[in-house]
């Protein structure tokens, strides 16, 4: 089974890929199950990501993976049958375990990492005391523990190789290895091999005696004890091995090679495959030809060889029906060819319309219907909830905090909420960064905090929710809080803020955000280098969201980062000014409400609408945005909610609503925050995306006293 | 209940059994019988084309028999393949496929396991 | 005299802004539009004329006629946007570019283009690439690259920012001193 180098190499990554996903689905559950240690379904789950690791690991030639994974599976196994607790200690070494094969995985750490791994697997030993003694450290890479893998109520058809011996007797007894065989079948897909090597020259041929005996391969349902039932009245006179050897788990469409097989049943013994392997050549025929092994068992290892790589092919194929895994930017190429097909869908309706043709209005409504159902579906996909991300940040404060030895909890509040994959991606390094400096700076040792007569154990919550069309991802502990002083001291140093120029309140927390500025005192490994904030702020920047932070002076700290629902479509609503067409998301709209010449005459140009009783501000967008002109004698207030502060824009008139395609403006106009991008409208012109949320603040900044910027 | 009749032709004996080929009925007597004809014929072929059973334990007496035969620079074959033999032969894994090696390859007793029925 | 990073015969196009022509390498220019329906990005300076519809992307347009210190565009039978690719950083971006009228591809040997006069302050200079010579008449060889780089670009945008109206005049102030050197050449 030499494949050819390439085949190998793409065999590697796509274990390294599966394996890293599976290392971060470990990481979760561990931590998960430090919370909750009953969980034998978290247990579960734990035992199976290593044993899939293990598997796939021995396919792809990763021995070292293989072997040190076995013995975390050893001892899960004991975890599994209650044999052993679920303690900090063995979460501790389980999770640096975790590292230890992710360096292993991506190769970074050498021979450390072997290194490392023994001395895990010596650590394991010592607070495992029925850990088994691996003298002979015998690694079956895919000689799965049959008893663990058949939990009461576990449905998974497993497949099973059976090696059956009969007494040579067994006719004497009454019985008939036939119809063993008959019930084995019954239990499932079933193949058998017999052995004839044992029966002897006819002259020597005791008619009363069995010499067959048989391999079977059993792919069933009904766990282990079901096949023993089978034997259950020759077990004591037969030889019966009973071995799990595809948990329909594996990923991989190969199985193991003949020599394994029949190293693995004993059938070779480790020299002689060695011998045979040198030979470079068919390694089964090679073995038969010099009388190492018998054709009956190599018929034997290749009948299971080729039924286990039937059977994982048809998994396979049922699996992927059920899912498929796809490049990301297929996703985004089909987002793209969606949003033009929505732009062109829109030209359709407004064709539709102008002609008159009750019969191209139908077609068009009804490809307005599929074009709507065919967004929507694309942008399901690209959406998975924040917590996908949660388990590393859950790491970083269980591993910091243990080595900072403060105590903290993290909370997590909304972690349901779905996000466009990219953004999530691109949100893990900003939210991190935050969370170490929580943890360093924020949150006092414990000692400190009783003495401020605080609760031993700090808190850090994280709170991911929707507000209009953004998304707020707010991390906030109940640590010491910023220094306004010392920050404003440093910033001074730094030249940040020219002496005597007095910045108060939110925006001196503001400049922890400035490159350059750390308050603390000595750097430490974590933080400290005052690099990390200025990070953030430029990745959330390139998100073309925004990041906020506020404190309280013993009590704590919240940095809020805001980041626009950047999916490829949103709902719009199309209004105009003179002749340039903006879009405001629908999403934050409210109402729409007329203002006559007259009522703007009334307010006294305060720009404030009296809406039903409620006192609503607005924002003139005409001005603000330097469109000249005469505005008409009945202007609309688009009146928009966001983070429950209502807000009106006041434009010429609404057009509709439209499906809007975001496309975005590009670097070029990267500081124009006050425009979230474009779209192309039904007559293929380029209407502009309000960012109202970044115009209300800028207006709010000027006070009453907003400058339009210069028209000419 | 079991029958046999041989019938010796120019370039072979042919051993016709019949009836029910089990370890009760014809184990010790097959035996017998075949460790005879295999004394003195070169080229035994049995027929089975009239047997109404058969059975592991029989199955494994022709397997020896044919290990003997070939041992000595003999032949054993069968003149046929019925369906009822198949099927046995199916049943307990047996299949050119288990005893072919280099010495015996061309002659193995059993069918190919794609001449075998299939599950149902 | 030749111009460093100019070795080897290269293809110019040449088009038109007021009364002067320039030249553009081949290479960063992509296609050449007609003059399409402009949508104006609120708050950026005046060169930026704004967005067009470029099959399905967005692509800002810059008036070189601004940009340089000359006139603005007024829009023509002629007027075209030619389809530039700009490289600044890392990044490449598609840009338009105002011009009053297309003329002509050429062929232009590194012997025959001159560095830029050192006359003039240190903007324009950094603009050109070199003087080119056709029919007895000079060619200016942009430096499309610089001209609309990243910093140039941007930084008048953070300039323009609502409310942040003292940016705005120091570049018009900029605008003028450009306005003078260039039409006076």
């Amino acid at each position: 089974m030499a494949g050819f180098e390439g085949f190998e190499d793409r065999h590697k990554e796509v274990f390294r890929e599966e394996a890293r996903e599976l290392l971060s689905e470990l990481e979760g559950s561990l931590l998960e199950l430090e919370e909750d240690p009953e969980n034998t379904e978290l247990i579960e789950r734990i035992f199976r990501a290593m044993h899939t690791i293990k598997g796939s690991g021995a396919m792809a030639g990763f021995d070292e993976i293989v072997s040190f994974t076995h013995e975390l599976e050893t001892a899960f196994d004991l975890v599994r049958d209650k044999k052993v607790p679920v303690t900090k200690e063995l979460i501790g070494i389980t999770l640096t375990s975790r590292d230890i094969l992710r360096d292993m995985l991506e190769g970074t750490a050498g021979s450390s990492a072997g290194q490392a791994a023994q001395e895990i697997i010596s650590n394991l030993k010592h607070i495992i005391p029925e850990f088994p003694c691996s003298g002979s450290k015998k690694v079956q890479p895919h000689g799965i523990n049959e008893k663990a893998l058949c939990l009461p109520g576990e449905e998974k058809a497993l497949t099973y190789r059976i090696r059956f011996r009969p007494n040579q007797d067994i006719f004497k007894i009454g019985t008939n290895p036939s119809f063993l065989i008959d019930e084995l079948r019954a239990l499932g897909d079933c193949m058998v091999i017999a052995q004839i090597d044992s029966i002897p020259v006819l002259s020597e041929f005791d008619f009363e005696a069995c010499y067959l005996y048989w391999d079977f391969i059993l792919t069933t349902s009904h766990g282990v004890n079901a096949i023993k039932d089978v034997f259950i009245f020759v077990e004591n006179s037969s030889e019966l091995k009973i071995e799990v050897i595809d948990d329909g788990l594996s990923q991989s469409p190969d199985y193991k090679k003949i020599g394994e097989i029949l190293l693995e049943k004993g059938d070779v013994s480790a020299e002689d495959l060695r011998k045979a392997l040198r030979q470079r050549r068919n390694i089964g025929s090679i073995m038969v030809e010099s009388g190492l092994v018998e054709q009956g068992k190599l018929t034997s290892a290749l009948a299971e060889q080729q039924y286990i790589r039937e059977k994982r092919k048809q998994f396979k194929e049922a699996e992927a029906a059920a899912s498929v895994r796809v490049p990301s930017r297929k996703l985004d190429v089909l987002a793209d060819l969606v949003g033009e097909l929505v732009t062109l869908q829109a030209r359709l309706n407004q064709f539709s319309l102008t002609e008159n043709d009750s019969e191209l209005v139908a077609i068009a409504e009804g490809v307005e219907r599929l074009t709507d159902d065919l967004r929507e579906n694309i942008m399901s996909v690209r959406l998975i909830p924040i917590s996908t991300v949660f388990s590393k940040l859950k790491r970083v404060v269980r591993d910091l905090s243990s080595e900072l030895g403060k105590e903290i909890e993290l909370e997590i509040e909304g972690g349901e909420t779905e996000l466009d994959k990219s953004l999530i991606e691109k949100i893990s390094d900003p939210l991190m960064h935050i969370i170490r400096n929580s943890i360093d700076h924020g949150i006092e040792p414990p000692a400190g905090r009783e003495a401020l007569g605080k609760p031993r154990k700090g808190t850090i919550i994280l709170h991911v929710f929707h507000s209009g069309a953004s998304v707020l991802i707010q991390v906030r502990d109940d640590g010491k809080g910023l220094d306004a002083e010392a920050i404003r001291t440093k910033a001074i140093d730094k030249g940040l803020i020219p002496p005597g120029v007095e910045i108060e309140g939110k925006d001196i927390y503001q400049l922890i955000f400035a490159s350059g500025l750390s308050t603390a005192n000595e750097v430490t490994k974590i933080s400290g280098r005052g690099v990390g904030m200025d990070v953030v702020r430029k990745n959330i920047d390139a998100l073309r969201g925004t990041v906020e932070v506020e404190s309280w002076k013993g009590k704590g700290t919240c940095v809020t980062i805001r980041v626009p629902l950047t999916l490829a479509i949103i709902d719009g609503l199309l209004v105009k000014i003179a002749d340039d067409h903006f879009v405001i998301p629908l999403s934050i709209v409210e109402e729409c409400v007329e203002l006559t010449r007259s009522e703007t005459v009334g307010t006294n140009s305060r720009h404030i609408a009296n809406v039903r009783g409620e006192i609503i501000p607005y924002i003139d967008l005409r001005d603000i945005f330097g469109i000249g002109g005469t505005p008409p004698e009945i202007e609309q207030i688009v009146i928009t909610q966001t983070d429950g502060r209502k807000v009106g824009f006041l434009v010429d008139s609404v057009v509709g609503e439209t499906q809007t395609v975001i496309k975005a403006l590009g670097s070029t106009f990267k500081k124009v925050d006050w425009i979230s991008g474009a779209t192309i409208l039904g007559d293929g012109t380029v209407a502009l995306i309000i960012a109202a949320s970044h115009i209300m603040k800028l207006w709010e900044e000027q006070g009453a006293q907003r400058t339009a910027c210069k028209a000419e | 209940m079991f029958e046999y009749r041989f019938e010796d032709l120019n370039h072979a004996t042919v051993l016709s059994l019949s009836g029910e080929l089990t370890l009760d009925e014809a184990i010790s007597d097959l035996r017998n019988v075949l460790l005879e004809k295999l004394s003195h014929a070169d080229n035994i072929v049995i027929n089975l084309d009239g047997i109404k059973a058969i059975d592991l334990s029989v199955l494994q007496l022709f397997c020896s028999a044919h290990r003997m035969a070939l041992t000595s620079g003999k032949s054993l074959s069968l003149s046929s393949y019925p369906t009822l033999f198949m099927k046995a032969v199916r049943n307990v894994g047996l299949s050119s496929l288990v005893c072919r090696n280099d010495i015996w390859r061309a002659e193995c007793l059993w069918p190919e396991l794609s001449m075998l029925p299939g599950e149902n | 005299m030749s111009v460093p990073g100019i070795t080897h015969t290269s293809q110019y196009l040449t088009f038109r802004l007021g009364d002067e022509v320039f030249a553009l390498d081949i290479i960063q220019v992509r296609e050449v539009l007609d003059y399409t329906t402009l949508t104006k990005v609120p708050c950026t300076p005046d060169f930026m004329c704004g967005v067009i519809n470029l099959r399905g992307s967005v692509v800002p347009v810059v008036d070189m006629r601004l940009k340089f210190g000359m006139p603005k565009t007024e829009k023509t039978v002629s007027t075209c946007i030619i389809i530039v690719e700009i490289k600044t950083g890392d990044e490449h971006i598609i840009i338009g570019a105002l011009a009053d009228s297309v003329q002509e591809v050429i062929d232009l040997d590194p012997g025959g283009i001159e560095p830029p006069p050192r006359i003039g302050n240190g903007l324009k200079v950094d603009f050109i690439k070199g003087m080119g010579k056709r029919n007895e008449k000079f060619l200016i060889i942009l430096d499309i690259d610089r001209a609309f780089s990243d910093k140039e670009l941007s930084e008048m945008e953070t300039d323009f920012g609502i409310g942040i109206p003292s940016g705005g005049a120091e570049e018009s102030g900029n605008k003028k001193a450009v306005h003078g050197d260039l039409a006076g050449q």
